[in-house]
């Protein structure tokens, strides 16, 4: 049972990071058609920022040596404005393009933002100790968490719960909303078009920086591929959620939390490495069900 | 050219080469009138009102707003100038609630105290909007669905609608409904409408001109009054029973 | 150059499928690196004392066994091409976005697979002592041979449906064409070459890793063809041409030239970079990729039909 229950919290923290993501993705395929493959190079840049602007070999904090209010405003404001500077020099230059061309430009993008990071830091991960406090265990009634877990959950849960009154009750976001249901008819309405998606880079670049923050504080490294697997993951959660559903996007990130969490404490220990096989052939599976994902919206239904 | 025409469209061509799907319409809307634009399937009507709403990019011509030009003006920018499009198929919001769909366009607007009068207002219009206010508006029939489209493009407080053939698929009880309701807009609130329909009968009786296009291209125009019934079906099919074939095959 | 004829097989391989079908496949990096282990499996290695070492997870039939390089070819294409017309055959009753995910999973899972199989695949180590046999005309000899298998595939009826499936999927479907089947021969057959390509690559570095089958490969591969155009057959061999060309053209400035007495270099890892961003301009300012759809025309010979 404690096992169990531990299992749980491990599936539900790490869900929460992938729903982050996953939201992150979502948005913005929800608003322009976009699958954002420079997601995760958007988590990986934030968390870099926080030994800018030392490019030494032992990393050395600078913005991560503020104190945490003010560090933790300059990473989410770092991840919007690498989110906003992305949609400026690139995807507001492709608004007519075909979801295809997106991807690619978006992989592009990615790999550029990568290898920019290998140039200008090197490729070897960097050790980074960041509140490590955070890190320790907790006793909760014979139950041993970690108490980072529980912040993850936490901070994963306020975050849902801001988004969801933000969507529903500003004008900001019933014009999102608008925009992702019939993007065409909400600019016959006055919505503006550049103002709604810079709106969606934005709070996809904060989610990325909220998502860096919580990563390098668990495990505690930067790497320039860092958010490869989160994001990987991410997206296998938004098309099992759902293309295009919010709702969806967080519901297929816990889902795919739960799969592997599970899989990794119920498999037999021979077969436990390949679980990552068994999460990718669970989607496969999944996609072959429900090509359109758990929660279907009308307007992403493909025609046959 | 009347100085009180709210819009004008000169010379308007749009698409290329031999896909010409307009080729120089020009037309004018007088303030607080009502033109109807009857054709065929094809004939160039929505292409016509995507282009003064900029949902289309023109190819040529130009199309005056209240003085101003407005030719290739981005969407967003012709709605906030205070011209409203009703797409052919409503679009509603499926997902928003009746209430959301109604306000996605005031929030650009300045005079935030009178949107919630203009609100009544449309409950004025259309009752049953009132009903379902917390309804999502998918869920609705396609009358009120109709009558949703128009209350929300009323929202932005238009000076100028254009109704992308608002009777499509409705019962014949509620299209007259939904006239009615024009016909009192225009009279009450001052409004001016250019309407879109396949068929000429059910305008012939609210429209000041029927403009009949066909290929891309304005064949007749005039007060319903004036133009016979024989006059109108050569218009719309193209003249002359025995040319019918030939014309038929350059569409 | 001989690394290029590798590309063109890689890229032609990629064109075969994601060309004809309209389906953009992150997945077929998967085939390769199956190929590129079928070719290990059976003809590794220069010293046969080192395999069952290596891999000692393989049937010991197998791990005797170090026959010459084309048998090792031959049962890449053969496990490649196998196990991609298995995997289309389930993978083609999607279309569209949820397609291109479900390949995307295809190429993780994979990776994953084959990082933890330790015993068969040598996981995260990289395997050495692979005989190298390629060398320009080797490698031209396949490339040549690629194209034109996908030349003959693109003029079959095969070809002709997938491609009326692509634009006109209710029509094609409503006029008899089984878009299943067509998708799933191309998707077989792209496997094939693709298997081909992963044993050229192992052929010609004589190592293999499970990390070189991956993302990057995966990005360089679809790059090429998306900058050439992947509406047509010499959009992937142009684009093959072009992106090695800017890569060559950005590692030298990386080494730096000489202007006077003064070396001008670009800080290491510009080459990717650059990449990138040509490939970015590219999408923006020609969407349809260099070629835009046409085929290169020699007088009246035309390729497309």
């Amino acid at each position: 049972m404690i096992h169990f229950l531990q299992t749980l919290i491990d599936a539900l923290s790490l869900g929460s990071l992938y729903a982050l993501a996953a939201l992150g993705i979502g948005l913005l395929f929800g608003i322009m058609r976009l699958i954002n493959f420079a997601h995760g190079d958007f988590v990986a840049l934030s968390a870099y920022a926080l030994i800018l602007p030392s490019t030494d070999v032992v990393s050395t904090l600078f913005i991560g040596s503020l104190s945490w209010p003010l560090l933790i405003a300059a990473i989410l404001t770092f991840g919007v404005v690498v989110a906003l500077l992305s949609n400026f020099a690139v995807f507001r230059r492709m608004r007519t393009a075909s979801p295809q061309n997106l991807m690619v430009v978006s992989f592009a993008l990615g790999y550029v933002i990568q290898n920019l990071i290998m140039t200008v830091y090197g490729a070897r991960p960097k050790a980074l100790g960041l509140w490590s406090s955070l890190t320790q265990v907790i006793d909760v009634g014979g139950l041993r968490v970690p108490l980072l877990q529980l912040v993850t959950i936490g901070v994963t849960a306020g975050l849902l719960l801001g988004l969801l009154l933000f969507m529903r009750k500003t004008p900001f976001g019933i014009q999102m909303r608008a925009a992702a249901d019939d993007f065409r008819m909400a600019r016959f309405l006055g919505v503006r078009a550049d103002f709604v998606i810079a709106l969606s880079f934005a709070i996809s670049g904060l989610l990325a920086g909220v998502v860096s923050l919580l990563f390098v504080v668990q495990t505690g490294v930067l790497a320039p591929t860092m958010a490869s697997d989160i994001v990987i993951f991410a997206f296998i959660a938004t098309v099992v959620g759902g293309m295009g559903s919010l709702p969806g996007a967080v519901l297929g990130g816990l889902l795919v939390g739960a799969a592997s969490s599970l899989l990794q404490a119920y498999l037999p220990d021979g077969i436990r490495a390949f679980r990552d096989v068994f999460v990718f052939l669970f989607v496969i599976a999944l996609l072959l069900v429900r090509p359109s994902g758990i929660i279907r919206l009308k307007q992403f239904e493909e025609r046959v | 050219m009347m100085v009180n025409d709210i819009l004008q469209v000169r010379g308007l061509r749009l698409g290329y080469g031999r896909a010409m799907v307009l080729n120089g319409v020009s037309f004018e809307v007088p303030a607080k009138g009502l033109i109807a634009i009857v054709g065929p399937n094809g004939a160039g009507k929505s292409s016509t009102l995507g282009a003064i709403a900029g949902g289309n990019t023109v190819s040529s011509g130009t199309i005056i707003f209240e003085g101003k030009d407005i030719t290739g003006a981005a969407p967003e920018v012709i709605a906030a100038a205070g011209l409203s499009f009703v797409p052919e198929g409503r679009h509603v919001f499926s997902s928003l609630t009746v209430e959301e769909n109604l306000r996605v366009g005031t929030f650009r607007r300045k005079d935030r105290n009178a949107v919630e009068i203009d609100l009544e207002r449309v409950f004025d219009y259309f009752p049953r909007l009132k009903e379902r206010l917390r309804q999502p508006g998918g869920k609705m029939s396609g009358g009120e669905q109709q009558m949703l489209v128009i209350g929300r493009a009323l929202m932005c407080r238009p000076r100028l609608v254009l109704i992308d053939e608002p009777s499509l698929g409705l019962a014949p009880r509620i299209v007259d409904e939904v006239y009615d309701i024009l016909q009192r807009l225009r009279t009450e609130e001052g409004l001016s409408l250019l309407v879109n329909e396949q068929s000429s009968r059910r305008v012939m009786k609210y429209a000041d001109e029927i403009i009949v296009l066909r290929e891309g291209a304005v064949q007749l125009r005039g007060e319903p009054s004036a133009l016979g019934a024989e006059t109108l079906h050569d218009a719309y099919f193209g003249a002359g029973t025995f040319d019918h074939d030939s014309a038929g095959g350059t569409v | 150059m001989t690394e290029m004829t590798i590309r063109v097989v890689l890229v032609v391989g990629l064109y075969v499928f994601i060309g004809n079908s309209g389906i953009l496949s992150f997945g077929h990096v998967s085939f390769m690196s199956i190929g590129a282990y079928a070719f290990v499996w059976i003809s590794c290695c220069t010293l046969p004392a080192l395999k069952p070492l290596y891999l000692p997870g393989l049937p010991i039939v197998l791990q005797e066994t170090a026959l010459p390089s084309p048998a090792g070819i031959a049962a890449a294409a053969a496990l490649a091409g196998g196990s991609a017309l298995v995997i289309g055959s389930i993978l083609m009753r999607l279309s569209g976005t949820a397609a291109s995910i479900a390949t995307f999973s295809l190429l993780a899972g994979q990776y994953a697979l084959f990082r933890n199989w330790t015993g068969v695949t040598g996981g995260t180590s990289s395997l050495a002592n692979v005989p190298v046999f390629m060398n320009s005309a080797i490698g031209t000899l396949l490339a040549i041979g690629a194209v034109l298998i996908a030349w003959l595939h693109h003029q079959s009826r095969y070809g002709l449906m997938l491609r009326a499936a692509r634009d006109e999927q209710t029509a094609s479907k409503a006029s008899g064409v089984n878009v299943w089947l067509v998708r799933t021969i191309a998707f077989g057959l792209s496997g094939l070459i693709m298997g081909v390509g992963g044993a050229m690559q192992a052929g010609f570095l004589g190592i293999v890793t499970v990390d070189a089958f991956y993302l990057d490969v995966t990005f360089l591969t679809l790059a090429m063809l998306i900058v050439g155009g992947s509406g047509s057959l010499s959009g992937a061999v142009v684009g093959v041409i072009a992106l090695t060309a800017v890569t060559e053209m950005l590692r030298r400035f990386e080494v730096g030239i000489h202007l006077g007495d003064a070396l001008l270099a670009l800080p290491r890892g510009f080459q990717e970079v650059g990449l990138g961003i040509v490939m970015i301009l590219v999408m923006i300012f020609r969407p349809a990729g260099i070629m835009n759809g046409r085929e290169l025309t020699v007088g009246h010979f035309r390729l497309k039909r």
